[in-house]
């Protein structure tokens, strides 16, 4: 029977969708006339209740002399992810913005303005997004025929910041892209009254490193694994794993069983930390240290269990298309197990304790609020969604590896504000704890790798993986021996744009805890705001602080 | 109240738990995976490694009689991908992680391997130990060398291909005379 979702989308729109094809148990793809998507996917987004997966443009002039631009929706509860695929020619190089009906798509969209050249028409917000702001206009990275060697131009230039209509009964705060309470580059700016905060602006791309680019110009698939584990120093594997899913789709190969269940560990067990870490860092930022000290201790016995299976504590370099690169032999299955009980009793005795304390609650209750119809507006993923009663979860609903097999609940809270993002983070992890138990458990036997033998080019596949922060989605179109496009969406490029909404109105003090309640992973730039008594701002350079000095 | 009184007892309880690093040094798990180290004794200059790596830490440097195979540390990823190519098993990943160095120079390996003559054209081909090494492989798969093999290994790939070719026009043309 054919998807709810698909026959709802076909019976209203028949005429107007070119063709469907289906890429895999899941993913569809609807190709239409670019006339029509904003339709489309209004009707799909706002009426269905899709939520906002990715959206990827791709150079596809050498094969068919048009630009391919690929929104992709998800619907969780109905298992099914499909793509709008509209083809731009060549001479056009322009196409309807659908931000003002889909918040969610202005930072894709202005991604596909840098780096393609493709004008996204109506979008309210045109600025740059993620090259550096003396990038030349007329320079796409990501086209083809792009050649890299254009030396910095190292001019100056301004940021166009949004400023409110009333500017001047504002204090303008910076905050970042160096700031003691985040610990990535990422720049906020703030307009206060007194303590609260009026307006928020949010410049990001600090770190920008075109890895995708590198992907797709130096390395083959057998290499790219390494560097997508890269892209995060914290879910490092859900990178590789989602790119990886992607690859295998593509060459319609399943991985053998037990490699399957081996992945789900390493998973999990980057859940765990990421999450500890979390929580460590939670505690710090809002000034309490022993919670810090203690989350972190527990956690580092879950990196010495990944060292032990590994070899390393982080960037494992496990996952790779094919299978898993080391086994799980039975000693190190009993270590494990026998540690991870021992860990789950030291956690649960810990989290009881510091989360009865009323000084830490009542410094994470009902701050940075995100009601459930915003954090369906923003698409937001992972655990930021699941506090504010939005149950979804790419592990139950688009179950890959072994998932399927395994038995857990998924944490959801409605009160939507940072206690409850804690909170279901505090209860994911036992979970995970149960999840590699079970997997560990029940680890079939047989090989743990399979080469695989032919990958067809010009595919298009996608891989999805719920990290720590949420699902991750890697879309690739297969080339000849590496990927012709690769583009990774991460959970927080999902989770950041909800942010201001979450600070508005709220108490400066709890910004740092408020931002860092989404668990962002982003990171430098060298130029830095100074904003004098008199609400006048200046801009200093690093010249004009050497002199200075 | 009793919250922080919890805090404070499993606090106490648990101590300090970090390591006097670097006195203490027993830190390595079995199957580490630090740097990687190569047997210059067994290499056999092949480049399965070069074309596997992943950041390009390992190369391959063409020089008239010799090659040379470079690792920096600098750049590699401790993955151990090096060590799984490796057909003669001349590349480990061994246990020491200490890598910092305050010169560039420390963290660079050069192996130097001779290359061979090509009997044909006299160009030189790949590394004399390669030979070795397929000579020895042959042997244990074949009782003795055949004459093909004896003939034709050290010819560079160029000549072997024109060869090839050669004979099998020979062939084609013989074929189409006894029709
Ligand atoms: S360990 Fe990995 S990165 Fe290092 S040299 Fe070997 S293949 Fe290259
Ligand atoms: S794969 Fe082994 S034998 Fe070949 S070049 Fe590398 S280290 Fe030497």
């Amino acid at each position: 029977m054919e998807n709810e979702i698909i026959c709802k989308i076909i019976e209203k729109f028949h005429e107007k969708i070119l063709k469907t094809h289906k890429i895999s148990s899941e993913t569809t793809i609807f190709e239409i006339n670019k006339e029509h998507l904003s339709e489309i996917i209004d009707y799909s987004y706002n009426s269905l209740n899709g939520c906002f997966l990715t959206m990827t443009g791709t150079d596809y002039l050498k094969i068919n002399s048009n630009f391919l631009l690929d929104y992709m929706l998800g619907w969780y509860s109905n298992k099914q992810i499909i793509i709008f695929r509209t083809k731009i020619h060549r001479d056009e190089e322009t196409f309807t913005s659908i931000t003002n009906i889909v918040p969610c798509a202005d930072w894709y969209e202005r991604e596909v303005k840098e780096s393609l050249g493709l004008n996204p028409l109506g979008h309210p917000n045109p600025r740059k997004l993620l090259l550096s702001d003396d990038w030349p206009d007329n320079i796409f990275p990501l086209r083809k025929n792009y050649k890299n060697e254009i030396p910095p131009l190292n001019k100056e230039a301004n940021y166009p910041f949004d400023s409110p209509e009333n500017a001047e009964i504002f204090n303008i705060i910076p905050y970042g892209p160096y700031h003691f309470a985040i610990h990535e580059p990422i720049y906020f700016r703030f307009y206060t009254e007194g303590e609260k905060i009026s307006k928020i602006d949010l410049r990001v791309g600090f770190n920008y490193r075109g890895l995708e680019k590198i992907a797709e110009t130096r390395m083959t698939y057998s290499t790219i694994p390494f560097l997508a584990e890269r892209i995060c120093g914290i879910c490092g594997s859900v990178h590789a794993e989602a790119y990886t899913q992607a690859v295998e789709k593509a060459a319609s190969f399943e991985a053998p069983e037990r490699a399957k269940w081996i992945r789900v560990v390493f998973l999990e067990i980057e859940r765990i930390h990421s999450h500890l870490l979390w929580l460590g860092v939670a505690s710090h930022m809002v000034g309490f240290d022993s919670g810090l000290m203690q989350f972190w201790r527990v956690r580092d016995r879950i990196m010495f269990l990944a060292e032990i299976l590994t070899g390393n504590r982080k960037l494992y370099g496990i996952i790779v298309p094919g299978g898993v690169r080391r086994d799980i032999n039975n000693r190190k299955k009993e270590h494990v197990l026998k540690e991870l009980s021992e860990i789950s009793i030291e956690y649960t005795e810990l989290t009881t304790a510091l989360l009865n304390l009323t000084t830490l609650k009542t410094r994470l209750k009902g701050i940075g609020f995100l009601s459930q119809g915003e954090a369906k507006k923003f698409s937001v993923m992972g655990p930021v969604a699941r506090a504010s009663n939005v149950s979804i979860d790419s592990r139950r609903d688009y179950t890959y590896e072994a998932y399927s097999n395994l038995e857990f609940n998924l944490p959801l809270r409605s009160e939507g504000d940072v206690l409850a993002r804690t909170l279901v983070r505090v209860n994911e992890v036992t979970e995970s704890l149960s999840i590699i138990k079970q997997a560990l458990e029940g680890l079939p036997d047989g090989p743990v790798y399979e080469p695989i033998e032919y990958i067809p080019p010009d595919t298009t596949s996608v891989g999805i993986v719920e990290g720590p922060r949420g699902t991750d989605v890697h879309y690739i179109i297969t080339g000849e021996n590496t990927v012709y496009r690769w583009r990774v969406r991460a959970p927080t490029y999902a989770n950041l744009p909800a942010t201001p909404i979450m600070l508005k109105d709220q108490n400066l003090a709890d910004a740092p805890v408020i931002i860092g309640s989404i668990d962002p992973c982003i990171s430098c730039a060298e130029r830095f705001i100074v904003i004098d008594n008199k609400n006048r701002e200046k801009i200093y350079n690093k010249k004009i602080l050497e002199d200075k000095i | 109240m009793s919250g922080i009184l919890n805090l404070l007892k499993i606090a106490l309880e648990k101590g300090c738990v970090t390591f006097n690093y670097p006195k203490e040094k027993n830190l390595t798990p079995e199957g580490l995976r630090g740097k990687p180290e190569i047997d210059f004794n067994t290499c056999i200059g092949c480049g399965a490694c070069v074309e596997k790596c992943p950041s390009n830490a390992l190369s391959l440097e063409e020089h008239e009689d010799i090659w040379k195979l470079n690792l920096f540390y600098g750049r590699c990823l401790m993955c151990g991908v090096c060590e799984e190519e490796c057909p003669v098993d001349a590349i480990k990943l061994i246990e020491e992680y200490e890598l910092a160095s305050k010169t560039k120079k420390d963290l660079e390996v050069e192996l130097q391997l001779i290359r061979v003559k090509c009997k044909k054209c006299g160009e030189y081909f790949t590394t004399k130990r390669l030979i070795e090494n397929m000579m020895k492989e042959y042997l244990e798969l074949q009782d003795s060398y055949s004459d093909d093999f004896t003939n034709r290994i050290l010819n560079c790939p160029t000549c072997r291909k024109k060869e090839w070719g050669e004979e099998l026009a020979e062939a084609y043309r013989e074929a189409r005379n006894e029709n």
